[in-house]
Parts: structure tokens; sequence; C-alpha cells
């Protein structure tokens, strides 16, 4: 009885393991195909998908393709400032929203819920028809700006998303004694509820940045004037038929570097850890 | 506190400006009949009212709910068992696991798209005929979108007093009806965030669709699209219009189902 008990655990325990690695893997699949055609010499040609042997030239590309560079540049760029605005914009809104009355607070909710609620695709059209209704003044609206506005517009819902629980965490007697003691009101928002929220601000900007990197939607309404970014650089080219293999390379370098620093990261976390022991 | 206040008016501002403004403009357009965005020469009609009766249009609708329903589906069946497995293991390294999951995200989602089709025609595949299929933009819309699932119940999970758990096993409930009667109904929000989070790109993406299905799968999104490429800017505004009132409607739905089930 007791043997076959644990018979059946151990069939178990086999089956919740390969479950959970089978989804993994699934969702593995689409990476592992980048890797391998970030080396892969054949990986720009419309044949399918097969091995034509190993090289460094689709890295090299990155650097060589001009259409596929400024993408990645404008990518950055966009999702750089838009990151550093949503994030500030965001916690000055934590904390307006945060002394609001309880009827104000209830408007400004879910004012602040539609960018989140409402589709990527419908968020995306919104901006573009607002903007294009100022194109005969600004013609050259199209691009930077409109891909700023818009990014900011969407990523700072999710800033206040991680600002706001904490805000209404933190501890309103420090402020009022800092205020009590002479501190200006401003200086001690500075110097005590804003390093108090260090964790949520450092959260909301990380994940401002990784939704901006890699939006697709919102972008394709708000390019112009020959500013884009990168997935609209892979949607367009390779519609068209001129996509470059360097795409994959950048992609796959972007990934080792990223795992480079989260383990750079754990090992130097773990080793103060064991400092401090 | 409370002198910060005004900290929240630019953001209202802000919000009305680009959240409220454009839904006005968006119904505005849809009774004028004009050429591209630029207002000259408009005129009021209900032009774009009439192509709405195009029985087409219902169909991409229906198809749109079809794709982002068996999404949905699919999700929830492979998330929720993982989320659980992980939750619940004994491993040191649930961490790990979690890493794992996002790691697949740092990668760009148009070029995973674009691997998937690569994968789908290439010689090892060609038998089946994946690509421009519905199923293959299922699977992939799945894929896509699963960690938006697991994520959610995860940290619902997470949350979880254990010692719910074990004093419903002590009283002598079997495993899988404690799970029913406790663990489910108490991860079930984490379902829901996580089903709005997987419904409303499935139902509304393009780029899935448009590059999976080889243009042949057309979705409410590709429609929203090619309208907007061809200028049609009355027509386009009363298709996100209708998009947002049907999406606003299921989300309405599905809060109000929310509640009634909460237990307790």
């Amino acid at each position: 009885m007791l043997e076959k008990k644990s018979f059946k655990t151990i069939l178990w325990n086999i089956f919740k393991v390969a479950f959970v690695s089978l989804a993994l893997f699934a969702t593995f699949v689409p990476t592992l195909i980048i890797f391998y055609q970030s080396f892969n010499r054949t990986a720009n040609s419309i044949v399918p998908l097969s091995w034509g042997g190993f090289t460094f030239k689709n890295y090299v590309e990155i650097f060589t393709n001009r259409r596929l560079y400024i993408s990645i540049l404008d990518s950055l760029l966009v999702s750089l400032w838009s990151t550093v605005i949503a994030t500030v914009f965001g916690v000055f809104a934590s904390i307006g929203i945060h002394a609001l009355s309880k009827k104000a607070r209830k408007t400004m909710d879910f004012l602040n819920e539609i960018p989140m609620m409402n589709s990527e695709i419908v968020t995306g059209i919104s901006i573009m028809i607002l903007f294009s209704l100022l194109k005969p003044l600004f013609p050259e609206i199209f691009g930077f700006t409109t891909m700023f506005i818009a990014h900011v517009f969407f990523t700072v819902p999710y800033v206040i998303l991680m600002v706001l629980p904490k805000l209404e965490q933190t501890d309103n007697a420090l402020y009022e004694a800092a205020v009590d003691l002479g501190c200006p009101p401003l200086k001690s928002l500075f110097k005590i509820i804003i390093p108090s929220l260090k964790t949520a601000i450092l959260m909301g900007a990380l994940i401002a940045f990784t939704l901006s990197i890699d939006d697709f939607v919102i972008s394709f309404y708000t390019q112009g004037n020959g500013f884009s970014n990168f997935s609209n650089y892979v949607y367009s080219s390779y519609s068209k038929k001129n996509f470059s293999s360097g795409a994959y390379a950048f992609n796959a370098l972007l990934t080792f570097v990223t795992l480079f620093i989260v383990f750079a990261y754990s090992l130097f976390t773990n080793k103060k850890k064991e400092g401090k022991k | 506190m409370n002198r910060f206040k005004g900290f929240a008016i630019p953001y209202f501002i802000w919000l009305i400006v680009l959240a409220f403004l454009p839904i006005v403009v968006m119904i505005a357009f849809t009774f004028l009949s004009m050429n591209g965005s630029s207002l000259e020469g408009a005129s009021f009609s209900f032009e774009a009212y009439n192509r709405l009766i195009d029985p087409s249009i219902a169909k991409l609708i229906w198809n749109s709910l079809i794709v982002a329903f068996w999404t949905v589906f699919f999700c929830v069946l492979i998330g929720y068992p993982c989320a659980y497995f992980v939750s619940f293991s004994k491993l040191k390294n649930k961490l790990l696991i979690l890493l794992l999951l996002i790691l697949p995200m740092w990668s760009n989602s148009m070029l995973r798209i674009v691997s998937w089709l690569r994968l789908f025609t290439s010689k090892y595949f060609v038998g089946f005929n994946l690509a421009g299929s519905m199923e293959a933009v299922i699977f992939v819309s799945v894929t896509t979108y699963l960690p938006f699932m697991i994520f959610p119940i995860y940290t619902i999970l997470e949350k979880l007093d254990r010692g719910l758990i074990e004093a419903s096993n002590d009283l002598g409930v079997p495993k899988f009806k404690t799970f029913l009667k406790v663990t489910l109904p108490l991860s079930i929000s984490g379902v829901y965030s996580g089903i709005i989070m997987v419904f409303l790109p499935a139902a509304t993406g393009f780029a899935i669709s448009q590059t999976i299905g080889l243009g042949k799968i057309r979705l409410i999104g590709n429609l929203l699209q090619s309208v907007f490429e061809k200028n049609n800017y009355n027509f386009g505004s009363l298709i996100s219009v209708l998009v947002s009132l049907v999406i606003t409607l299921v989300i309405l739905l599905f809060s109000k189902f929310n509640k009634e089930k909460k237990p307790c």
C-alpha cells in the first residue's frame, strides 16, 4: 500500500515537471530560433529555415545595415526618454492622487484605467487621430514627438500602479515630523517620501522601459517622417522582404547582455549576503 | 500631505487631452464624410454606419472573439497548473524558474512572431500547412501571452495563506476537494486579471494574424489597420469606438461575474 502510494506520487511529480517544462519550452522556441538564426549564414534568405553554416556576419550587420541601426537607435531614444519622463510624471501624479479626496480619487482612478484597459490598437489610433488634427499646423509632428508622447501616455499608469500602493503604506508621521521641525514641505517630500518609494519607483521604471522597448501596435500608429522603432522595422521589412538578419543578432546580443547583468547582479548580492553573515 | 493635491492636476489634464478627448473626436468623426483626417469640406453623413451593415464585419468581430476565446482558454488551462506547480513546489530556486519565464519576453515580440513563421514554413513542418491557419494563429497567441496569465496567478498563489490548506487537509477533506473549495476560490482573482491581460491583446492585435495567418486570417485589428491605411478616418473611427464598446462590455460583464462569484 505504502509503495503503491509513493509510486503514484513519483508519477505525479514527473507529470508536474514535464508539464511546466513543456510550457516553458513552448515559450522558449522563438528565442532559440532567434539565437540559431543569429549565427546562421542563410538567416536572411527566403529559403526555409535551414543551417547554412556558422557566421558572425549577422552581428556585423547590426552596424552596417543603416535602416536597422537607425531603427535601433530610434527605439532606444524613445524608450529611454519616455521611461525617464513617465517615471517622474508617474511619481508626482501618484503623490497628487494620494492627496485627493475620495470622490476626486475615484474619477482619477477611472481615467487612469483608460490607457490600461483600452486595447493598444485603439490607444494608438486615438493618439494618431488627435495629432493628425494638428498636422496642418505642425506638418512634421509625426515621428519622435508623437511616439514619445504615446509611450509616456501608456506607461505612466503602470508607474502609478507600482508607486501608489507603496505610497499608501508609507508613514505620514515621518513627513509631518519633518515639517513640524521646520523643514519646508517640498524639501521634506524629496528627503523623506521619495526615498521611501525607491524600490517601487525602480520597478515602475523597469516595467515602463520593458513595455516601451517592446511596443509594436502603438508605435505603428505614431511613427512617421522616417522615425520608427525596432518592432516596426521587423514588421515592415519582413513584409517587404528586405529584412536584415542583423535583427536576430541584435536581439540575441541584447538577451546575452541582460542575462549577464542579471547573473552578475545575483552573484554580487549573494556575496554581499555572505559577507554580512 | 494634502498640500500636494495640485500634483494631480497636470496628470488630470494630460488624461483628459489624451484619453478622453480622442474618444469625443472619434465619435464626431463617425458622423462625418471627409477626406482623410482634414476637416476641410467635411460634411455630415451616415456613410460610415451604412458600411457597418456589411456582414463581413460581423464575421471579423466574431473571428476575433473566437481567437481571443481559445487563446484565453488555453492560457488558463496551461497557465494555472504552471503557476500552481511552481508555487507549491519545494524547490529552493523558484525565482530561477520565474526568470526562465521572463526570459522569452526579453526578445522582441515581433521578432518572436517572425521566428514562429520561419519554423512553420520550414521543411520540418511543411506537411502540416500551419502558416495561414487559424490554429497556428491561436497557438502563437497562446505562447506569446502565456506569461501574462502565469504572473498574476503566481503572485496571488504566493500570497495565499498555506495554513488554510493545511487546516482543510487536517480536517480530512480530500486533496482535490481542498483545491476546489479553498485554493481555487482564493486565487480566482489572479485568473481574472490574467484573462483580461490576455484577452485584450489577443482580440485586438493584428501582428500575429497578419504574419502567421499570411494575411488569410482577418481579425478586427487587420480591418482597422487596412481602413486607416486607406485614409478612411470616419469608418475607422466607428470601428475603433465599436471595439472599445465591445471590450468595455466584456470587462463589465466579467467584473460583475467576478463579484458574484467572490467567496464570502
